[in-house]
């Protein structure tokens, strides 16, 4: 079973992503509240093979020490479990690369390593409210910010090649992904 | 245009004048009060303040809001908490916007929090309104929001928040039949956040406005742009109120319609690496109020002490006043007419 570990900032839509693919609410999720605060197992059948992914609690919440708190948790969590793929999610339908952001790559690098950007894949969500003729502008735009400054990040220069795979989704319109494939299908597949 | 060279001139006239007004009848006292805040409207500037992430669409709403394009306010990437000002004579009354990038996008401040709020002091006399613009589509307050909240309030003490109304951007991007909800529960939260650094009998009366970026209308058919100008209007400040009202009035009301408009000043050309999610909202259009909307600003009017018998006696004095003006303020006295006549055409004197 192939096992997802989600990461971000709070309010990417990491646990509407995990009720989109199994297309049951099982985790709790809200349209202006942070819900998960603790690390979330999620293993299911799926008509496309079984999936296991695991939510996270958000970073930029609060304060850094909450952040910090988090980050050891996820940590401990990595040490004992295995991970096939590091699924770092961001909006879509942000308009600038913010500070805020910067500092959850940044913060995710420093304590979980550089190793979860080997086998990493990026989710922008809420594709769906950026207008058609711009999502390819959009998701450019992103991946590049995204990129460069992963790359620009300790020492890592040369050494980030990129994510293995890179979806559009929107967790608001239900199971909306760009190409139409169930969320399932395209995790499952290889 | 207000034309610098008269400037002084305009003081002197206008101090002169409100000598002799001091010496009118004692029964005149709100009438003359009334005239005095019409004159000053013309050498005090209205100071709106903006507050909130870089690009949510705090220009688009003061671009509605005062009917003109304020030059391209928070049109760049900041890299550290900045204090802008823009300026913007709107027939001969002078706006000045404060934007505050980098303040709620989580930046550090050049030197440190207790430089910046100095800054902000240093640059900022006083305040007439606080737009805080954040979009409904966000899906938490996130602390870079709640950091710029803490920092303006050191900077200006709770009371600034007694001038406020919080706006809520992109109300398209949340489904329809979830805007309510959404609506009332941001609007709980974020002033719950509020109510962290200030005293609940202020937060708890600070109003809401939900605008579109794409349509004049939110999901819920109801118009926006009335709501949002009725709204600031109940908050500016006592020494704002009249001015605001004066200055779009003629022009955004469409009650005595300028005869020019003014071009925006184009600033310094900044990076730009970021993209817009939809194309701007059409300047101009006229603000159409209900009759709610219509009792709710003459309501405002009436707290001040300015009911329409009063009124009418203060357009008098006006009228008065500059009739006899000579010619170095003869488009100040131009506007001057226009504003009050807009003003006896809102309440129909």
């Amino acid at each position: 079973m192939r096992t997802f570990l989600l990461l971000g900032q709070t309010g990417v839509g990491k646990s509407s992503l995990i009720n989109s693919t199994f297309g049951v609410s099982v985790a709790e999720t809200s349209d202006t509240e942070v819900c998960t605060k603790v690390v979330k197992h999620y293993s299911y059948h799926t008509p496309f093979g079984d999936l296991c992914l695991i939510d996270t609690p958000g970073l930029g919440e609060g304060s850094e020490k909450l952040d910090e708190k988090y980050l050891e948790t996820i940590k401990k969590f990595i040490f004992k479990e295995k991970v096939d793929v590091y699924v770092y999610v961001s909006l879509l339908n942000e308009t600038r690369f913010r500070p805020t952001e910067k500092r959850t790559l940044k913060l995710l690098t420093e304590y979980l390593g550089t190793s979860i950007w080997e086998k990493a894949w990026l989710i922008l969500t809420f594709a769906a409210s950026v207008q058609a003729e711009k999502l390819e502008l959009a998701s450019d735009i992103r991946v590049d910010q995204i990129w460069s400054f992963v790359e620009e990040l300790n020492s890592y220069k040369n050494k980030f090649k990129g994510f293995d795979k890179i979806l559009m989704v929107d967790n608001v319109v239900e199971n909306w992904t760009v190409g139409n494939e169930p969320i399932s299908k395209l995790l499952a597949a290889h | 245009m207000f034309e610098p060279q008269n400037d002084n001139m305009t003081k002197q006239h206008i101090q002169s004048v409100s000598r002799d007004l001091k010496l009118a009848p004692k029964a005149e006292e709100a009438a003359k009060r009334f005239a005095t805040q019409v004159k000053e409207a013309y050498t005090r500037k209205f100071v709106f303040l903006l507050l909130g992430r870089t690009g949510v669409g705090k220009s688009s709403a003061i671009n509605q809001l005062l009917g003109q394009e304020i030059a391209s306010v928070g049109d760049f990437e900041p890299e550290t908490m900045e204090v802008e000002e823009y300026e913007l004579p709107i027939d001969n009354i002078n706006f000045t916007v404060f934007d505050t990038p980098g303040l709620c996008d989580g930046l550090p401040s050049e030197g440190n929090d207790k430089k910046y709020i100095k800054k902000i002091q240093d640059r900022i006399e006083y305040v007439d309104c606080v737009l805080y613009v954040t979009p409904l589509s966000d899906t938490r307050i996130r602390s870079d929001e709640k950091h710029g909240i803490d920092t303006i309030t050191k900077a200006f003490t709770k009371d600034i928040w007694k001038n406020s109304v919080i706006v809520f951007t992109f109300a398209d991007h949340v489904k329809p039949e979830k805007y309510q909800h959404i609506l009332e529960s941001r609007s709980r939260l974020l002033k719950k956040i509020i109510q962290e650094y200030v005293p609940q009998k202020i937060s708890k009366e600070i109003p809401t406005v939900a605008i579109d970026n794409t349509s004049f209308k939110t999901p819920d058919g109801q118009p926006w742009l009335g709501e949002l100008y009725t709204t600031v209007l109940e908050r500016v400040s006592s020494g704002g109120f009249l001015h605001y009202f004066m200055s779009t009035a003629p022009g955004v009301l469409g009650l005595e319609p300028l005869p020019f408009r003014n071009k925006p000043e184009i600033t310094a050309d900044k990076t730009q690496n970021h993209f817009h999610l939809c194309e701007p909202l059409s300047l101009g259009e006229k603000i159409l109020l209900n009759d709610k909307q219509r009792d709710r600003i003459k309501n405002r009017f009436d707290e001040e002490g300015y009911n329409p018998s009063v009124i009418q006696k203060g357009i008098k004095i006006v009228s008065e006043v500059f009739e006899s003006v000579d010619r170095g303020i003869k488009s100040i006295a131009k506007s001057a007419a226009r504003s009050v006549k807009s003003i006896a055409n809102f309440f129909g004197l």
